[in-house]
């Protein structure tokens, strides 16, 4: 009898102590996890994933904390295992996690098509992709999907054929190239775009591929329908306020909508091709 | 041991103290201080592990994590360091954590805009903050050691440098103060040893400038001072006066010729000799003796003295006088006589004749004295001779008609005796009685009023009483008794004095001036001429009378008017004239009436006095003048 007091006075005491540390979370829930793909280091991608997360937990009424993982091949091992809660992740890691530890596409940007994007030195010489055939270019990681994937079949598709070498992140990618180090480099506009001024201005883009369904907010198929149906209403909610469409813009992220299976058929119809170079 | 030394020393060994008290005195500051820089450097040791730890932490990477911790414990006095993540839980631990084992311990939250993440425990090794200390403490020792060592050196260095300045600049001065001012200091530094080294040799140079022209004055003023001598000299040799200056030893420093040769002696015997080895006995003692008194008062005195020569007795007129220096010291006595014998000789006769004169002038005076008693007596003299004069006449026709009317009793009474008297006999003796006794009655009656007019003249001439009287009927009175003289001479005297002015006053005092001027119109005014006039007037005002008297006779030049009352001044001296008249007018007027008198006077057309007087004379009696008051008041 005493121990069942005590396990009581416990829980509520560890309760009200989530209450406080978690604000708005519900009593005796879960914190969920958010996994964010490493395309730059964790640091950076937790100052700038934080105050979206902690709006939408908000919002959603959740407990919910950022993660990641210290390289690409590390989140998509803990993808595919089904470790995040919730994830940020491109279409075709999405496509994969789906197949895999079946995934749930809950948002996507709004009128958003994902395009890979090749960058040279300004200063180069090269104006097609055929000129680049024999280089050795620049990419994040093996299956970073705009930046490496869309890319590659880019180059396969105009006959070229690189030497790629992985540099770990989209950073990594236009300094690398940008130094000199790479004829070109692999990237996506959105981490283009988000570069310092004069890095950019030492960058020229030689080739954007066309669009694709771009980058899922993946739930986990045990989050439960209703906190699900939550955390897309909130996702939503963002670009009708101004404090998440700043949210937004410094993510570099266009408005959300819900998604469906079906937005990624057009990555399932290219995972084949995809997989001749990645994994 | 040297200033510099000293001044060396003196600076090490406080710096030296200063090093030691700063290291005791601030050991506890020390202390607090290395505690707070130790928790400063244990804060930036978590906050890099922090840093460092955020990466694996938000990557849930718990390889990289545990990684790290057992890397921090290869950091220096790090002992042990575990990550725990949001909810608190170790995420990783170095290798045998305990934070019950080691107290030192700091925690870290790893927060990313504002969400919690995790935290890092750090635990420091124990001796940390000790090693720290003695780390800092070595530190300060050795930077002590530096700062003494350095001190010393560079006070040394001071010193020698100040010791190679001051030893130039102190054999300059010495130089200097051996008179060698031509001598320059190097003026080529530029710090305090130049600045000394440029204001000594300013100072050198004005000095040597000052000598020269000190010098150049000395050379002047010996030049001048010789001069002077010279001057001094002639002066002193050929001044006609014994001079001598005594030193304050008595002893005479200088004297000359003159003085010399008083006591038969030369310059040369008195120089450098003290007055009783060289002089008289008594001139020696006297000198002495008036030494004292210069000596006593300090000033300048005058005396004369007598002198016992070869050429018989001499008299001096000496004058001594105290000899003051600059600063007010007496240094010498010095005397100056001149040789007055001769005056001496002129001012004894002198003095006798003048004992002479005032012999002679005193017995003047007395005669002057008897004279105007004389003149006094003479003018009542002349009054009586007058009165006798007139009354002689009425006494005279009263005599004759007394004996024509005894003549006629006789023959009367010798016509009834023998009785031949008839009726017409007795009524002519009757009637010729009755004329007789008639004529003798008016005469007797004139000769009384005149005795009665002498006597009243003759008593206030005689005695100086205050008494009250018409002016008018006074003047009257006394032309009255002047009448046979004025008629003698023909003058007529007309008293047109008003009848109200009463005057109280010594009558006989005034009385005798109407006199005496009537009697000086006669006897001058009048002298060469046939008849004239005499008027008498007078006017009051206030208290005061003036009585008007003129002539219309043959007046008085200027000088004679000015001198008119002066004693014994006369113009008839030959013929009678005593000079006293007019003197004893102003004297009665001035005296006894308390008065003035003016003479105006017009020559060949009159004269004219005007006496003014109180008319209430205060009832005193007032002594008989004596000669000396007379000509006190004449020269008043």
């Amino acid at each position: 009898m005493a121990k069942q007091k005590f396990a009581l006075a416990a829980a509520l005491f560890l309760g009200v102590a989530t209450a406080i540390a978690g604000g708005a979370a519900p009593a005796g829930a879960k914190t969920l996890s958010f996994g964010v793909v490493p395309q730059q280091s964790p640091p950076r991608l937790a100052r700038l994933w934080t105050p979206l997360i902690a709006d939408v937990a908000a919002r959603a009424g959740v407990a919910m904390r950022f993660t990641t993982a210290k390289d690409i091949a590390t989140f998509e091992a803990r993808l595919y295992a089904g470790e995040y809660d919730l994830a940020y992740v491109n279409p075709m890691h999405f496509v994969r996690a789906e197949t895999a530890a079946g995934y749930r596409a809950l948002a996507r940007a709004q009128d958003h098509a994902l395009r890979g994007v090749i960058v040279v030195a300004a200063d180069s010489p090269f104006v097609t992709l055929a000129d680049l055939d024999g280089a050795a270019v620049a990419f994040p990681s093996q299956n970073a999907f705009g930046a490496t994937l869309l890319n590659r079949l880019a180059f396969a598709d105009a006959g070229a054929t690189i030497r790629p070498e992985f540099v770990r992140s989209h950073d990594s990618v236009y300094r690398a190239v940008a130094a000199g180090g790479f004829a070109a480099g692999g990237g996506v506009p959105r981490t283009f775009g988000a570069m310092p001024a004069d890095m950019r201005a030492g960058l020229r883009v030689l080739y954007e591929t066309r669009g694709f369904s771009p980058h899922a907010f993946a739930g986990h198929p045990e989050l439960p329908r209703d906190v699900a149906a939550h955390i897309v209403d909130a996702l939503i909610a963002l670009a009708q306020t101004d404090d998440g469409r700043r949210i937004l813009d410094d993510l570099r992220l266009k408005p959300l909508t819900a998604a469906t299976s079906g937005d990624y058929a057009d990555i399932r119809a290219i995972d084949a091709a995809l997989s001749e170079f990645g994994r | 041991m040297k200033l510099w030394q000293k001044g060396v020393i003196a600076i090490f060994v406080a710096q030296l103290l200063s090093v030691l008290i700063l290291l005791l005195v601030g050991a506890k500051i020390f202390e607090s201080a290395v505690a707070e820089a130790s928790r400063a450097k244990l804060d930036s040791t978590v906050a890099m592990l922090a840093k460092a730890v955020e990466s694996p932490l938000l990557a849930f990477d718990l390889a990289g994590l545990d990684e790290m911790a057992q890397g921090a414990q290869g950091l220096a006095q790090v002992s042990a360091m575990r990550v725990l993540d949001a909810d608190g839980q170790a995420l990783a631990s170095s290798a045998g954590w305990s934070a019950a084992a080691n107290p030192l311990t700091a925690t870290r939250a790893i927060a990313i805009a504002g969400v919690r993440y995790g935290a890092i425990e750090v635990a420091f090794t124990e001796n940390w903050l000790a090693a720290t200390k003695r780390q800092i403490g070595s530190a300060v020792a050795a930077v002590a050691l530096i700062l003494i060592l350095a001190s010393g050196a560079l006070a040394a260095a001071l010193g020698w440098t100040i010791s190679r300045h001051t030893a130039a600049l102190t054999d300059g001065a010495r130089r200097l103060r051996d008179g060698d001012f031509g001598f320059r200091f190097a003026e080529n530094r530029r710090d305090e040893f130049g600045e000394t080294a440029r204001v000594m040799n300013a100072m050198a140079a004005r000095i040597q400038g000052a000598t020269e022209t000190l010098e150049r004055k000395v050379e002047e003023r010996t030049a001048a001072l010789a001069q002077n001598e010279a001057q001094l000299r002639a002066v002193i040799e050929n001044a006609p006066l014994a001079i001598s200056i005594k030193g304050r030893s008595g002893r005479f420093l200088r004297v000359n010729e003159a003085f010399a040769s008083v006591f038969d002696r030369t310059v040369a015997e008195i120089e450098g000799r003290a007055a009783k080895e060289v002089l008289p006995e008594e001139v020696a003692e006297r000198m002495d003796r008036h030494d004292a008194v210069s000596l006593t008062h300090g000033r300048p005195h005058q005396l004369e003295a007598a002198v016992e020569t070869g050429a018989g007795e001499r008299v001096f007129l000496v004058t001594r006088f105290p000899v003051f220096d600059e600063d007010g010291d007496l240094v010498a006595l010095a005397s100056i006589a001149a040789d007055i014998s001769e005056r001496k000789a002129m001012e004894s006769a002198l003095s006798e004749a003048k004992s002479v004169a005032e012999q002679r002038l005193d017995a003047l005076e007395a005669a002057k004295d008897q004279l105007v008693e004389s003149e006094k007596l003479a003018s009542l003299g002349g009054l009586v001779a007058g009165v006798a004069h007139e009354i002689n006449t009425p006494i005279g026709v009263a005599v004759t008609a007394s004996s024509h009317f005894t003549e006629s009793a006789e023959r009367i009474s010798g016509a009834y005796e023998a009785d031949t008297l008839s009726q017409d006999d007795f009524e002519a003796f009757l009637s010729e009685t009755r004329q007789t006794a008639d004529i003798i009655l008016r005469n007797l009656d004139r000769a009384s009023g005149l005795i009665q007019s002498f006597k009243m003249i003759a008593v206030d001439q005689s005695s100086s009483e205050i008494r009250d009287a018409d002016l008018h009927d006074y003047i009257d009175n006394i032309l009255f008794s002047f009448a046979p003289k004025l008629r003698a001479a023909q003058v007529s005297a007309s008293n047109i004095a008003p009848r109200d002015i009463t005057i109280s006053a010594d009558l006989g005092a005034l009385g005798q001036v109407i006199g005496n001027l009537l009697s000086n119109s006669m006897l001058h005014a009048f002298a060469d001429r046939d008849g004239g006039e005499i008027t008498i007037s007078a006017e009051q005002d206030g208290d005061m009378v003036t009585l008007s008297y003129s002539d219309n006779g043959c007046g008085m030049p200027d000088d004679v008017v000015a001198k008119i009352f002066d004693p014994f001044f006369t113009t008839k001296r030959g013929n009678g004239g005593s000079g006293l008249g007019m003197h004893i007018v102003y004297n009665i007027v001035t005296q006894s009436l308390g008065g003035s008198i003016k003479c105006h006077s017009t020559f060949g057309r009159g004269t004219s006095f005007h006496i003014r007087f109180s008319a209430r004379t205060p009832a005193i009696d007032k002594p008989a003048l004596t000669p000396d008051q007379c000509r006190l008041e004449q020269a008043g």
